[in-house]
């Protein structure tokens, strides 16, 4: 029976409830498996016994398709919760492309926290880009679905040339931890950086998670960027590179939520910020500081989860996601009103918020390590948190402008999602001893101290006072600002055009001049150059001069 | 008694089958005759396979002749995959003429075209079978020949002038090869492959050796289309009708790749150096041009036609590549990629044939949205594209794995770098076609699609199906390929210092 | 009485609620005096160090948000969406 269980992977009853939502009509049975599968998972990650699974030979490869430690079924936790609330929120969403392609999404997330070698990891971390890539698709918008998928193959090919050349090394595939040094190490962790939305390309997160459906954004924010989490605080810790990275990333994310005007963008980046937090916790490296960083993932994916059904919620009801054209949502919907502060909150890490828990542990990570900059930066970046999370949002969404005459009613099952997503976070945030059993080294944090409440409420007040004295300023403005994405979305384009342009004025310039050398050394060259790639337009007597060519070489080297 | 002469009825009966064929003048016999006699190969093949997995090396005398006199037929690891590759092939692509000949060959000519099929197959099945050089000659012709009928029954008029340029390429390939043959009887005064190795120690002179060797291998690459001797390949593939082209694509280059590799392994020694460079070098030095070149021209290509027929070239290249890394594993990913590539190109060829015949166009930038109005083909076409990429869990992904593995274990970490780089070139390739046939509005050409019949589609969806079959669980090729990898290789350790 | 311009022109109900929230901090502060602290950088233990360097941080980070969107701003929506 244990055997069989250890074999069984958590992420099995989703892939199969992903299948089995496509046999099924859209309906009570269909409904049931798509709710079942996360439920199924969840029993299984506390099931399957720690430790590694027996081994399977593929291609001569030691494979482990299941191992489990604290670390696994933490994330497996999240990630099961995270599906279940988010099939609870997206019941009624008509779509069962989307509702299969979330739970082959959360299948892969969770085949990648319980993968026990390389390999297996790497199988399911490119389920996981089909997975979300089918979850933005499902949303209608094509051209962000290929961007989205171009980005993850990007970062796939990277990551599997790392794996590749680390695999040749004596660890082999198995799951042991890099130095980034060798180019099969940096290469890896690249790939997985990119997973992460780390810089140059932060700004993929931003793109594609506000064009999915008003559902399937609630899914892409819980597992991508914390799988990458993940897998860093699995292949790098203590990588001293990570905490620059994640300091930047936090930084850029304040600035880019602080003047954004749609609400599930502005979210996105917020999850570019939160992933920075644990970047750096995870490149500090000590037993304390990991199990932070795994702490906050577990926490952000909980209010993450909660703040995109807010937000899902206020684009269902009003069919308007931009904050300058929303207002005074609190009284129609109080349910989701609720819901967005106390995500916001939880966000912003005020006392007795789940946030609040993971983020003190994070700090306290920093502090007993003496990282000073990392400290200083990011508890401003928290007071900076508060601003967008838990002022301007909700401020301008719930209790600023003019009301809608009326909105469009939310199904049960909605409210129901997020008031469980809510009741975690709360829960949480009143008994931190439920975070540190499932991350057991942060245990020894007080996070319920006098002085550390006071801490976190004086900033949070100082900060809410800077809010009320610049509110006209940070009052939201339809705008675009240039991102990383101008990288790949403009850029190619720009150059391509001055090209297209350089080359004709350089052919005028230099047409008189080629006419003559052409005519001087015969058209050859440059023909051949085009030909050896236009092969197909060969001429026969080429053809078969290029054969002669080469048999003639072979035969006055042999003769040499 | 039947089983003793499987050797040569593998041959015999698609030739037979042919003559048959050709004599029925009906098309509707001509079908039945091509399937059953391919069907019948097919299973020869597979139980000769089963003889030497069992029972190692076949040797069969035809006439009871002694080798040194006579020809003999010689089955074994290598050539055993190759002969069920072939047969197998030849099923698939009879199989899916049968509707598509309707479209695309003039009705009167269906029953030539059927007998060329079966002549082509027997030519190919004889060069892998036989073990004499001559004779193996012989069979290139045969085989050559029938291809030159078949992509000339195209309807397109280009179709005459691909066929005419392949025809002096061809020949002239031929020519060189036969040149080599002829000097290598001249230092060992045999053509029996066998005799051929016992004999080269005793040579004294290596010059004409060195000749010979270079006279059959540029013969064979013009075969086998390695760049930069690829250029009659692209018209060929993209004017042939649309059954021969998968024909072609997943057997003629493959089994001149065999050859190479026969000489290349167990004749030659694949280290000798010519001069200062050695033979493995200068074929590595052509793979990976062959990979990025072709690649690259393939991106710039609009005719998906054209397009998989330069990324066979590119993959060609991988094959090659293999086999210049001449260690196990890399002779293993060679002689995977050649059974997986002609799965996952012959459903790549089938599906974008599919297309043509019910679209009209294979052209891209008229096919866009076909993904919506034919899920079906075009799923089959994505399911290949992927596996040409290398994605986990196609066929490509494992024979480039053992390539990398190869490289790594050469101790050339750069090589399997470029490997992988190389793969971004296919994504491109790929991507641009998945990017026009899935994410874009359908144009007036995909809405106008016919229905495609399933006699066309089931071929197409096996390969399809092995494609992943053979990504997940493989096996069954893996099993395949390293017994000939270390056949070759154990031979090639004896035969030339 | 005159409507208030300019961003610090602030209107009466405002005042009134960033008038309390003053007084919180206020409070907060003082409370800080009494409890003991754990600070790890020295600084970062003083009794109101939260409240200073929050509003300090805050006024930063916006003056940085706005500062970038008046420079990067872009007209006009992206070619490819």
């Amino acid at each position: 029976m244990t055997d069989a269980l250890a074999a069984m992977s958590p992420a099995y009853p989703l892939i199969v409830g992903s299948l089995a939502v496509l046999l099924f009509r859209r309906g009570v049975v269909q409904d049931a498996l798509a709710l079942l599968a996360p439920l199924a998972a969840l029993a299984l990650v506390w099931l399957v016994p720690e430790g590694t699974s027996v081994p399977l030979q593929w291609l001569g490869l030691q494979l482990h398709p299941v191992a489990s430690d604290w670390l696994a079924r933490l994330f497996g936790t999240a990630f099961a919760l995270a599906a279940a609330a988010g099939v609870l929120f997206a019941l009624d969403r008509r779509s069962t492309m989307e509702r299969a392609a979330a739970l082959l999404y959360a299948g892969a997330a969770m085949g990648v926290a319980f993968a026990g070698d390389l390999a297996t990891l790497f199988v399911y971390w490119e389920l996981m880009a089909i997975g979300s890539t089918l979850v933005v698709l499902a949303g209608g918008a094509s051209q962000a679905a290929l961007r989205y998928a171009l980005m993850h193959v990007f970062g796939g090919i990277l990551f599997f040339a790392g794996l590749g050349i680390v695999a040749a090394e004596p660890g082999g595939l198995a799951l042991r931890v890099f130095q980034a040094g060798s180019p099969g190490s940096w290469l890896l962790l690249a790939g997985i950086l990119v997973n992460a939305g780390a810089p140059p390309v932060s700004a993929w997160v931003a793109d594609a998670y506000p064009r999915a459906s008003w559902s399937g954004a609630v899914f892409l924010s819980a597992f991508t960027t914390k799988a990458a989490v993940y897998v860093l605080i699995r292949l790098f810790p203590g990588e001293a590179v990570l905490v620059p990275i994640g300091l930047f990333m936090a930084i850029y994310a304040l600035v880019y939520a602080l003047i954004e005007n749609d609400i599930r963008r502005m979210l996105s980046y917020s999850i570019v910020g939160q992933v920075g937090f644990m970047l750096v916790a995870v490149g500090i490296g000590s037993e304390h500081a990991l199990a932070a960083a795994a702490a906050h993932a577990f926490v952000h994916i909980l209010y993450k989860s909660l703040l995109m059904m807010a937000a899902g919620a206020i684009l269902r009801a009003t069919g308007e996601i931009r904050l300058s054209a929303l207002g005074g949502l609190a009284k129609l919907m109080p349910v989701t009103a609720a819901a967005m502060v106390v995500g916001g909150f939880s966000l912003a890490a005020v006392p007795f918020t789940a946030g609040f828990v993971s983020k003190s542990a994070i700090m306290a990570a920093l502090a007993d390590d003496h990282a000073a900059l990392a400290w200083f930066l990011l508890t401003a970046v928290s007071a900076g948190s508060f601003l967008y999370a838990g002022l301007r949002l909700p401020f301008f969404a719930l209790v600023n402008g003019k009301a809608p005459d009326t909105v469009a009613p939310l199904p049960v099952s909605m409210k129901l999602a997020m008031l469980v997503m809510a009741a975690f976070n709360l829960a949480i945030g009143f008994s931190p001893a439920l975070l540190a059993r499932l991350a057991p080294p942060i245990g020894a944090v007080k996070v319920l101290s006098a002085d550390h409440i006071l801490f976190q409420l004086q900033l949070i007040v100082a900060a809410g006072i800077c809010f009320g004295v610049l509110l006209k300023l940070l009052a939201p403005k339809s705008r675009i600002t240039i991102d990383f994405d101008w990288l790949w979305r403009e850029l190619p384009a720009a150059v391509l055009g001055r090209l297209i342009r350089a080359r004709k004025q350089l052919q005028g310039f230099f047409e008189p001049v080629l006419t003559t050398a052409r005519s001087g050394i015969g058209e050859r060259f440059p023909v051949w150059a085009v030909r050896l790639l236009e092969a197909g337009n060969w001429r026969t007597g080429d053809i078969a001069l290029a054969a002669t060519a080469l048999l003639g070489l072979a035969l006055l080297v042999a003769a040499v | 008694m039947i089983a003793a002469h499987l050797p040569v009825l593998v041959v015999l009966l698609p030739l037979f089958g042919g003559l048959l064929a050709a004599l029925s003048r009906h098309n509707e016999a001509a079908f039945w005759i091509a399937l059953v006699a391919s069907i019948a190969t097919l299973a020869a093949a597979a139980a000769l396979a089963g003889q030497v997995m069992a029972g190692g090396p076949i040797s069969y005398r035809i006439g009871g002749w002694d080798p040194a006199l006579g020809i003999e037929y010689r089955i074994d690891a290598v050539s055993a995959p190759i002969l069920l590759l072939v047969a197998a092939m030849g099923v698939a692509a009879i199989v899916y003429a049968r509707r598509s000949v309707t479209v695309e060959i003039i009705p009167e000519r269906v029953a030539w075209y059927y007998t060329m099929m079966l002549i082509c197959l027997a030519g190919l099945l004889g060069m892998a079978a036989s073990g004499d050089a001559f004779n193996i000659f012989v069979f290139l012709e045969i085989s050559s020949l029938s291809t030159y009928t078949l992509i000339a029954l195209g309807r397109d008029r280009r179709a005459l002038l691909a066929a005419y340029q392949y025809l002096i390429v061809g020949t002239i390939g031929a020519t060189f090869y036969v040149i080599g043959v002829g000097l290598l009887y001249l230092s060992t005064g045999t053509l029996n492959f066998g005799l051929i190795v016992e004999r080269l120690p005793e040579i004294t002179s290596p010059r004409a050796l060195i000749a010979a060797e270079a006279f059959i291998v540029v013969g064979i690459a013009l075969k086998l289309a390695l760049f930069p001797l690829h250029a009659w390949l692209p018209n060929a593939y993209a004017y042939a009708p649309s059954s021969a082209t998968a024909l072609l694509a997943s057997t003629a280059t493959k089994v001149a790749v065999y050859l190479l590799a026969r000489y290349l392994f167990a004749v030659f020694g694949i280290q000798r150096s010519v001069g200062p460079i050695s033979v493995a070098d200068a074929l590595m030095a052509l793979s990976l041009l062959a990979m990025f070149a072709a690649s690259l021209a393939a991106i710039f290509q609009n005719d998906i036609k054209r397009l998989l027929a330069f990324s066979s070239v590119a993959q060609i290249g991988y094959i090659t590549l293999g086999l210049a890394i001449a260690n196990e594993a890399g002779v293993t990913g060679a002689f995977l990629h050649i059974m997986n590539h002609a799965l996952m190109k012959g459903a790549a060829f089938m599906a974008i044939g599919a297309i043509l015949i019910s679209a009209g166009s294979s052209k891209l930038d008229e096919l866009a949205g076909i993904g919506r109005t034919m899920p079906v083909a075009a799923g089959a076409l994505t399911v290949a594209g992927l596996a040409l990429i290398g994605v986990p869990g196609t066929s490509g992904f494992v024979s480039k794995w053992y390539l990398v593995l190869g490289a790594i274990e050469a101790g050339r970490l750069w090589l399997a770098i470029l490997i992988v780089a190389s793969s971004v070139l296919a994504v491109l390739y790929v991507g641009r076609i998945l990017e026009v046939i899935w994410f874009r509005e359908p144009a007036k050409r995909s809405l106008e699609a016919q229905a495609v019949p399933l006699s066309l589609l089931a071929p197409t969806l096996v390969l399809a199906a092995l494609t992943i079959w053979f990504g997940l669980d493989a096996g069954f090729p893996v099993e395949l390929a390293s017994s000939a990898a270390k056949a070759l290789l154990g031979v090639s350790k004896g035969a030339l210092p | 009485m005159a409507t208030p311009r300019g961003i610090l022109a602030i209107e009466p109900r405002r005042r009134r609620v960033l008038a309390i929230a003053v007084v919180v901090l206020l409070v907060l502060v003082g409370v800080d005096f009494f409890v003991e602290h754990h600070g790890a950088f020295g600084i970062d233990g003083t009794p109101g160090f939260a409240a200073w360097y929050g509003f300090a941080s805050a006024v930063f980070f916006v003056a940085l948000a706005l500062g970038w969107a008046s420079l990067a701003a872009v007209r006009g929506g992206r070619r490819d969406d």
